[in-house]
This record gives C-alpha cells, structure tokens and sequence, in this order.
C-alpha cells in the first residue's frame, strides 16, 4: 500500500508533469484560455495514459529493446486516433473547441516519457495508478491555471459570463504564458517551503532521539 | 505572387508557431538559452518541416483520401517523420561531420516535435486564411512549412538574446528558471500581435 | 548467416513485433471507424439542430437533375444547393439548403457561410438561416444564426447570443449588417466584422440566387 501511495503522491504532487518537470507544454499553454477545454483535454489525456502505460508495462517482455520507442509511438498513435473517433461521435463540441490539440497528444511528453520512465519496468497495476497519477496531476493543474485565466481574460467561468471586467491579454498566448510562469512559480516555491518544514522536524526528532539516547 | 505574399505573412508573423498557436514550445524552453544553439535548433526544425510536409502531403492526398482511410493518419504520418529524422541524421552524420556537430545533434529532439506533426496536420486541413478556393498543393504547402520553420528560428533567436543578457541579471530564487522563461516569452508575444492586424 | 539464425536474431524479431503491433493497431482502428464514424449527413443533421432546436424541420438539397431531394440522417453524402463554393467580396459560401417546417408554411435557405476579416486575418464559419416569403421570391427576415468553426479568433467566446439573435430582430429590406450599426460584440470587434460579412454574403447570394443566377 506504501508503494500505491508513493506513486499517486508523485505523480500528483512532488513530480507534477505540468509544474515541477514541465513536461507536455504546448497544449497547456494553447488551451488555457477557456477551462472547459482545459479540463476536457486533462480528462483525455488521464484516459490515454492510463491505457497506454498499461498496455505497454503489458507488453513490455514481448517488444525488443531496440524498437521500443516506434513501438510505443505505434500504440500511443493508435489510442490517440481511437479517442478522436470516439469524441468526434458522442461529445462533438469538446471536439470543436480542442482543435488540432487532440492529434498533437500523440507527440506529448507526458505519454511518451512515462512509458519510457515507468511503464517498462513496473507492474500493470502500478503503471495503471501511476498514469492515473500523472494524468490527475496534469488535468488539476491545467484546470486551475484554466479558471484563472478564463476568468482574468473573459470574465467567465466555465463560458457562464460572471464579470464584465476583462483583461484582454489572457485571452490570448501572451497571458498563457505569464499565468503558467508564475503557477511554476508559486508551485515551486510551496513545495520547497513543505520540503523544508518537513526536513526542520525530521532533523529535530533525530536531535532530540540523539540527546535521549545521550541522557540514556 | 497575392498567396506567396499571404503565406510568408501567415507563417512568419500572423500565426506565427510558437507565438500565435503555441505549437514548439518544448525546444523553445529547452534550447534557447545560448544564441548558437538556438539557430541550430531553429535551421534543423525547418528543414524537418520542409521534408515532412514533401513525403506526407502526397502521401495524404494521394494514397490516404482515395482510400478512405484519412482516419488512420497520425500513425501514418508519426510513422514517416520518425523514419525521415532517422535517415537524415545517419546521411547528415555520414556527409558533414561539422554540419552534424552544428544541428545535427537535435534532430533526435525533434521526432517528438509539436511543431513538425503540427504542420503537417495543417496544411492538409482548412487554410481558407490565407485564400480562398482550391489553390493548396504540394508546393505551397512545403513553401508554409518552410516560412513556418523560419518564423520558429525568428522567435528562437529572439528568445535566446533575451535570455543571454538576462543571465547578468539577480532573479528571485522562486522566479529563477522557468517562470523568467515564461514571462519573457509573454512579452515576445505581446510584440507580435501588433502583427494579427495585417489584412491583407 | 544462415536462414535459422536469421530467423533468430534481433534484427528479424524488431521488424516481426513492429508489423505485428501494426497491424493489430490498424485492424482494431478500421474496425472501429466502421462504427464510429460521424457521416458528412450527421453532421448536417447536428448543424440544422444547432440552429432550428426543437423545432422538426426537413431538409432539402438537389440532386444531380436540379430537383428537389429530402437529405435525412443516413444520407452519407448529402447534395447542397450549389456544386462548388461561391466567392464573394468578404465571404464564401460553402452549402445552401432548404429547410422546411412541419407546423407552419413557408421555407428558409440554410446557408453555411465563411466571413473573413476577423482577427488575425482569420475567419469564421457560421450557419445563417434566411427566411423566404410565401412564393419564394424575397427574403423575409433573418432567422438564427449559429456560429461555427473559426481560425484563430481569440475571442470568439466573447461573441454575445443578442448579437446574433439581433441580425433577425432588427431585420429590414435592404439592411446591411456592420459594427458601426451595434452589430458588434464587445471585446470581439474583429470577430464581429466577420460575422457581419458571413450574414450580408448569406442574403446577397441568396438575392442572386432568387433573381435567377445559376449557381
């Protein structure tokens, strides 16, 4: 259970694709202005590299060494195209509104470095959880940089309109760009302030076992 | 002469790949740090745009829409931009070792490229933008691909001079990094959309 | 080597599994895209509910003959009005219909329509409903509009429904839809230069159309 956990927290929290490895930018950076095709993009990419990280830690005893990498792009492509059809047939307007992103998931690091980094030396399920992870990391954190710019660029959340106030700016590349600086930014600077607080009481509880063990 | 005009304008200014539709933003990050490297990054993304467009816009239109089956062409076209990276880094290796030096050693970055799948995917799509009617052919489209991947080295060189001098500079430590990156990048494409209010 | 240690090595085991994956990865597809494929009529189906609602209409297109066809979901290639798009000063139109209703007499033109001069030199493709009079000779009105697929319009989400809903409320003969007029969405001005062109091309083609130009 210790091992799930370690690998749901890192793929959610210390080892964020899109905020601490900057991994798979170019959707995050064309889909941010409007949070539903954020969200609609970070619930595919979830359902992709789920998939593929599983089929391909199933593979992983029956493809050489020297092909893995046309192998991996072959199944990932395939899922890719299988997730087109599906969400051109039942949800046509998220398809509408992610453009020529969806093809561009195939080329996406996320998937591509998972499968090298994880899926071909670990178990199904624990690549499962692992793309689970990963993917929930990615699709949080598009989700929020996508409100905040939605809601600074068209005074809307989710398309229902809240504010007239607007700054054009986020409506467009160069906001996308100042808002997922400064999330990095903030992201960072949180997580080394959690990493330093928990090393503080880690030293502390080994000074004071050490100063017991002295007084012992 | 209007589309070649119209063309250049679109590639290099007016959607622009890594300003306007954000599409190489992963070498842009990575790579533009030093001038040097930045060109060679730049030069070999073109001539892998170019390349791509000239075997996968036949292969699309005349092998893939008379068959019905447009819907299996990112397997294809992921499929020919891996195998023509790879045989051009081995020709590349073979004939110039200082050219390879140069740019040759990016090319494995770029199979994965957003850009080049991007093109690639573009040209074959709807580019009433530029004029209308039935006027797209092979040629016009390697010529977007080509003024696309300049508009990408343009961006690049840009980025890296940016870069390079802010190195003299004290960045706070939460902002070093990525994040200047970033904010710089904004402000390259705040500049270029005084260029979206071309018409032409 | 000899042919059984070819059969063995590296070499012939790679080339085997990446045709292997291929062909499970192409047969699975083709499989799929027999079920799963959105037809040129379903996709006309989708457009015209977009537009009219709840409201049950027919569709009608020509066929080869120049006489009317009703186009119904299964339809996998429906024949719009026109053989090839029509270039106008700031518009393209791509397809005409007729649409008539089950509850009430007279018919629209529905007319699929790219406006240019939006943003970026973009443009914006919109579905403009043209309302006839009872013979079919003059346009009466502006009914919905919907808008579509647009190339790198920022703001398209800005785009407000009484913009739209205004083309047919503030309809009058010989009217000419432009930003300075209010037909202009704040924020989107560009956007809305290009829908104002895609819905004046829908009645000026529909004008010739009526006066007898064979398109």
């Amino acid at each position: 259970m210790n091992k799930y956990k370690k690998i749901t927290l890192d793929g959610l929290i210390f080892q964020n694709p899109t905020l601490m490895l900057v991994l798979g930018t170019c959707p995050t950076l064309g889909l941010i202005s409007s949070a539903k095709s954020a969200a609609g993009m970070g619930l595919t990419v979830v359902v992709i590299l789920t998939l593929s990280n599983m089929i391909i830690s199933a593979l992983k005893k029956l493809i050489p060494n020297e092909v893995r990498i046309p192998c991996y792009i072959v199944v990932i492509a395939t899922l890719v195209t299988f997730a087109r059809m599906l969400l051109e047939k039942f949800v046509p307007d998220l398809y509408d509104s992610l453009g020529g992103f969806l093809a561009l998931i195939v080329v996406n690091c996320i998937i591509l470095g998972r499968a090298e980094a994880f899926a071909n030396k670990h178990t199904v399920l624990e690549s499962a959880v692992d793309g689970i992870a990963n993917g929930l990391g990615f699709t949080c954190a598009l989700t929020v940089m996508g409100i905040v710019c939605e809601f600074l660029g068209s005074g809307s959340l989710f398309g229902f309109h809240i504010m007239s106030f607007t700054i054009g700016m986020f409506a467009t590349p160069a906001g996308s760009f100042i808002i997922y600086g400064l999330s990095i930014a903030l992201f960072t600077y949180i997580i080394n302030l959690f990493e330093r607080n928990k090393r503080v009481k880690e030293n502390r509880l080994a000074r004071e076992n050490l100063l017991d063990k002295e007084a012992a | 002469m209007g589309t070649f005009i119209a063309i250049v304008l679109a590639a290099v200014l007016t959607n622009n790949f890594i300003t306007v539709k954000t599409y190489g933003i992963c070498p842009f990050l990575g790579v533009s740090k030093k001038t040097q490297s930045a060109v060679g990054m730049g030069v070999a993304v073109t001539i892998v745009m170019a390349l791509a467009t000239l075997v996968t816009y036949p292969v699309y239109e005349n092998v893939m829409v008379p068959l019905h089956i447009e819907f299996l062409e990112i397997i294809f076209f992921i499929f020919i931009i891996a195998s023509l990276v790879q045989m051009l880094e081995q020709i590349i290796k073979k004939l110039s070792p200082s050219l390879y030096n140069t740019m040759g050693i990016y090319l494995p970055l770029i199979t994965t490229n957003c850009a080049v799948l991007g093109v690639t995917e573009l040209v074959i799509g709807d580019m009433s933008f530029i004029a209308a009617g039935d006027w797209m052919n092979i040629g016009w489209a390697v010529l977007y691909a080509l003024f696309a991947g300049l508009g990408f080295t343009l961006v690049m060189i840009i980025m890296s001079g940016m870069r390079e001098k802010l190195n003299y500079y004290k960045t706070p430590k939460a902002l070093a990094g990525f994040p200047t990156a970033m904010i710089t990048a904004s402000f390259i494409c705040m500049a270029f959309m005084v260029f979206t209010y071309i018409q032409i | 080597m000899t042919v059984k240690q070819f059969f063995r090595s590296t070499a012939f085991k790679c080339v085997i599994t990446l045709l292997a994956i291929l062909l499970i990865c192409g047969v699975f597809l083709t499989v799929m895209y027999g079920f799963l494929e959105v037809s040129k009529g379903e996709k006309l189906q989708r457009a015209v509910s977009k537009v009219y609602g709840k409201t049950t209409v027919t569709v009608y297109g020509l066929d080869s003959e120049g006489k009317e066809v009703e186009i119904n979901a299964e339809n996998t290639d429906p024949k719009s009005f026109m053989s090839k798009q029509a270039e106008l000063e700031s518009s393209t139109v791509i397809d005409m219909y007729k649409i008539t209703f089950d509850d009430k007499e007279g018919f629209d033109y529905l007319l699929q329509v790219t406006g240019k001069g939006g943003y970026g030199g973009g443009t914006v493709t919109c579905w403009v409903s043209v309302k006839m009079n009872a013979d079919g000779t003059q346009i009466a009105g502006i009914g919905n509009v919907t808008v579509g697929a647009n190339v790198g319009q920022s703001f398209i989400g800005k785009i407000q429904s009484s913009m739209l809903s205004g083309y047919g409320e503030k309809y009058g003969d010989g009217i000419v839809y432009s930003t300075e007029d209010g037909f202009v969405s704040t924020g989107a001005s560009s956007s809305s230069t290009a829908i104002n062109n895609a819905v004046n091309g829908a009645m000026q083609f529909v004008r010739d159309y009526v006066a007898g130009g064979d398109k």
